[in-house]
């Protein structure tokens, strides 16, 4: 009697002797054992003969693309988790698939994969699948299979999964054994070895079915539940996790000064601070761009960096703007500050090409650099050195505030001081600090920029 | 309130005011800071933010939360994308509604990484098979990926089709200023739901309507399927049930490329040059215009948001007078070939440039000077 199979749809599609015909109909009867009504159920298929079971029951189905039924069944357990998710798919979507299996097996998430796994692609004509056995016949190793057959089971044991058994097609117990894996919260596995009579039986001179049971000895893939171990499930982690706050969210700025109450920033002004990784550059550009902006102004922000972290160059480009900022190039750099031998490196070939009008401020230890511009050299590490010797990037963008006269000092130390984590606000403000008292006990060096 | 915020956080605060609820992605610059935000931002709203083992499966993870009725977005770029490609055409075969997020750098193949270009423009009209229309929109600031992300999963709802948001390295890594709050949305979409017990997922009269969704849920039997199947999603190999599905996957899209339109017209009715930018050009191309214009040449300027598909009427409309077109594009002049489709007969070029720079508002107004030099000499 069949369950959630849809009677006036049979016969199945298969050929005689096809472990599809047992896969279908223990499939049925081990969800007639869990009480699952077909809306209880999702059943995933996709490319081999097997992936044309799901027409022929009565369940939710989804049927897609050749390798990938794991993916779109996690996608549909993930968004809807009351759902038994069941995924059919054979020795030949497993093999294309591969990642997919592993990551599943890892991530673990309550899905049931149920394997027909007949050592071939029987839907395509017989070529060799990843379990096709060295030395077997297949339509594409016409002198026998060259490439070792993977043990699926120990793959998904290997990678983490807690659920991982393989029987035969022909076993009378395989409806109780896919009972068991649907009924196991977290990702499951049933590995059915059988016969594809099209293909596989006849090219290798196999007879009986029970001749493939000899095979898997001789492969060394052995049979029964070969893992079943407690552990929690993708989903629950992730609810416990989402309910601890999880997804820490993103962090917004407080609330600016007025900008009615600051004075407006004229025109267009490009600047770029060069400094070396770990200098806080992206940080002392995002202070000098929302002080534009508390000012009432527009500002577009780039960096550049390497891969790698904590060595190298960074670099931060600025367009500030008292107006809307159409074009976000920043081709023609008013101000550049260069504050290390990296920075140096970086934007040699921009400061040999600087406009006329345009200001450097250099560290005072750098090499000479070639820069049609009015060079002025600081200490820039001397100062930091009063805050801490990396806030080299924070004393160039007030050396810019105080010389070029972009934004104006006071508001940048008020946006500085709204702007991040405790501690690295405090150290900034401290180089800020120093750079400002620095201009006032040299007022040789402090003499202003027009730009 | 004003504040600094690339591309990509953009697109992700467009996501969830458009009620995103599901998100896959795979690790990819620049597209990678949606991929964070969201992983941040969606467990704490009650949704799903997964990485995915690779962009097969994210994309794949998408479209099966999207079928039981999630709104799922993904994001990549040319490399992703390119793995994208076969499960687009699923998206499309099973109507599944979806936001791709492609964020383009220089290609082909790993490419400049990490520099900016516009080259993915005809690639996400045809990379799938079978050459069905999608529908593309371009971002030409952060505040539009906003804004143009939340129209995305309107129309993706609207027309259960995937919908792609084009944005590039320049605006996704960019920091600018914006005001969020200032920004009015419309009341989030929904795709229509089937009449309460309907098991059918295709129910369509005209090949141009879009038939109401069936979520696979629980709540009622439906099935779905990448094969050609008829309107109860049960497979079909019937010439006349699949050309009607062909037609309807064209029409439900074409047929509507009014509603779907979304363009900046800022028209000179006297002008004989036309410009037509569209995503990280335009910024550069309304500067060049507003210096052209100081130097008394007469120009107009439409800047087109939805690339696909291609708003022909506004084209037209925009063409009419005009003896030259020019298209700033940062590639070969991909999109220029529609526009010379649409307006045959009249001159259309344009800055054309994929060297990992952005084209500059001197190179476009230089341009439209030599274009109105050759219009008087001819």
């Amino acid at each position: 009697m069949a369950h959630l199979l849809r009677e006036d749809r049979l016969p199945l599609p298969f050929c005689g002797g096809c472990a599809s015909h047992s896969v279908t109909r223990m499939l049925d009867r081990a969800m007639e054992s869990l009480g699952l009504t077909g809306l209880d159920v999702c059943l995933v298929t996709d490319i081999g003969c097997n992936g044309l079971i799901d027409q022929y029951f009565d369940v939710l189905s989804f049927h897609g693309l050749h390798g990938r039924s794991i993916t779109y069944a996690t996608g549909i357990k993930l968004a809807k988790p009351k759902l038994k998710v069941i995924v059919v798919m054979g020795d030949g979507g497993t093999g294309i698939g591969g990642g997919h299996l592993l990551s599943a097996a890892r991530r673990d998430v309550d899905i049931t994969l149920v394997i027909v796994n007949n050592f071939n692609y029987g839907m395509t004509g017989g070529q060799h699948s990843a379990t096709t056995p060295i030395g077997g016949f297949t339509t594409t190793t016409p002198g026998g299979n060259l490439e070792k057959p993977l043990d699926i089971c120990q793959a998904v044991i290997s990678a983490g999964g807690r659920f991982a058994a393989r029987t035969m097609s022909s076993d009378k117990g395989l409806s109780s054994l896919i009972a068991r894996a649907i009924s196991f919260r977290g990702f499951s596995v049933v590995d059915v070895i059988g016969p594809c009579t099209a293909y596989f039986m006849p090219r290798n001179n196999l007879k009986r079915s029970s001749e493939l049971e000899d095979l898997c000895m001789r492969l060394g893939w052995k049979t029964g539940i070969l893992r079943e171990d407690e552990g929690e499930d993708f989903g629950t982690r992730y609810a416990s996790a989402a309910r601890k706050g999880g997804g820490r969210g993103t962090r917004q700025p407080e609330a600016p000064l007025d900008p009615a109450s600051q004075p407006g920033l004229r025109g267009r002004t490009e600047i770029v601070i060069a400094a070396s990784a770990g200098n806080y550059v992206r940080f002392a550009g995002t202070a000098l761009a929302q002080a534009a902006i508390d000012a009432g102004g527009f500002a577009v922000q780039k960096d550049d960096y390497p891969i790698t972290v904590r060595t190298g160059y960074s670099v931060t480009e600025l367009i500030l703007s008292g107006s809307p900022i159409g074009y976000t190039g920043a081709d023609s750099p008013d101000v550049v500050a260069v504050a290390s031998e990296d920075g140096l490196r970086k934007t040699s070939a921009m400061l040999a090409s600087l406009k006329p009008g345009a200001l450097v401020i250099a560290e005072e230890k750098l090499g000479d650099f070639a820069a049609p511009a009015a060079v002025r050299r600081f200490p820039i590490a001397e100062i930091a050195r009063t805050a801490d010797r990396s806030l080299v990037a924070m004393v160039s963008a007030a050396l810019i505030s105080l010389i070029a006269g972009t934004v104006p000092p006071g508001l940048l130390r008020h946006t500085i001081s709204r702007l991040g984590a405790k501690a690295v606000v405090e150290s900034n403000l401290k180089a800020f600090d120093a750079a400002v008292s620095y201009i006032e006990s040299h007022p040789e060096a402090a003499a202003p920029h027009a730009i | 309130m004003k504040r600094l915020m690339d591309g990509n956080e953009a697109v992700g605060r467009g996501a969830v005011a458009a009620g995103c609820t599901f998100f896959a992605g795979y690790p990819i610059t620049p597209a990678s800071g949606i991929l964070h935000f969201m992983m941040a931002e969606l467990p704490g709203l009650g949704g799903m933010a997964i990485q995915g083992e690779d962009e097969i499966a994210s994309i794949g993870m998408c479209i099966g939360a999207s079928i039981t009725g999630e709104k799922a977005l993904t994001a990549t770029s040319g490399p992703g994308l390119s793995l994208y490609s076969e499960n687009i055409g699923l998206a499309i075969m099973l109507e599944a509604p979806i936001v791709i997020v492609d964020c383009q750098r220089m290609g082909p193949a790993t490419g400049a990484a990490t520099k900016t270009g516009q080259g993915d423009i005809q690639f996400v009209r045809w990379g799938h098979s079978g050459g069905y229309p999608i529908i593309a929109l371009a971002p030409e600031s952060v505040t539009e990926c906003y804004s143009l992300t939340a129209a995305a999963f309107d129309l993706a709802e609207t027309y259960r089709t995937p919908v792609f948001v084009m944005l590039d390295k320049e605006l996704s890594l960019s920091r600018e200023t914006v005001d969020l709050e200032a920004v009015r949305l419309p009341e989030p979409v929904r795709r229509i739901p089937a009449p309460p017990g309907s098991s059918i997922p295709y129910d369509f009269k005209e090949p141009s309507d879009v038939p109401p969704f069936v979520p696979l849920d629980g709540s009622v039997m439906v099935r779905y399927t990448g094969s050609s199947h008829d309107e109860r999603g049960e497979l079909c190999g019937s010439k006349a049930v699949l050309g009607r599905f062909t037609r309807h996957f064209t029409e439900k899209i074409e047929a509507h490329a009014a509603e779907i339109a979304i363009a900046g017209h800022d028209g000179d009715p006297g002008a004989r040059i036309l410009v037509i930018s569209y995503g990280i050009t335009a910024g550069a191309a309304r500067e060049a215009v507003a210096r052209a214009r100081a130097d008394s040449i007469r120009v107009s300027h439409l800047v087109l948001k939805t690339l696909w598909p291609v708003p022909e009427a506004i084209i037209r409309k925009a063409a009419a007078g005009a003896s030259a077109i020019r298209v700033p594009e940062n590639n070969c002049g991909l999109y220029g070939r529609e526009i010379e489709r649409i307006a045959c007969g009249i001159d259309v070029g344009g800055i054309r440039k994929s060297d990992t720079s952005l084209i500059t508002p001197g190179e476009i107004h230089s341009d439209i000077l030599k274009s109105a030099e050759r219009l008087v000499a001819r």
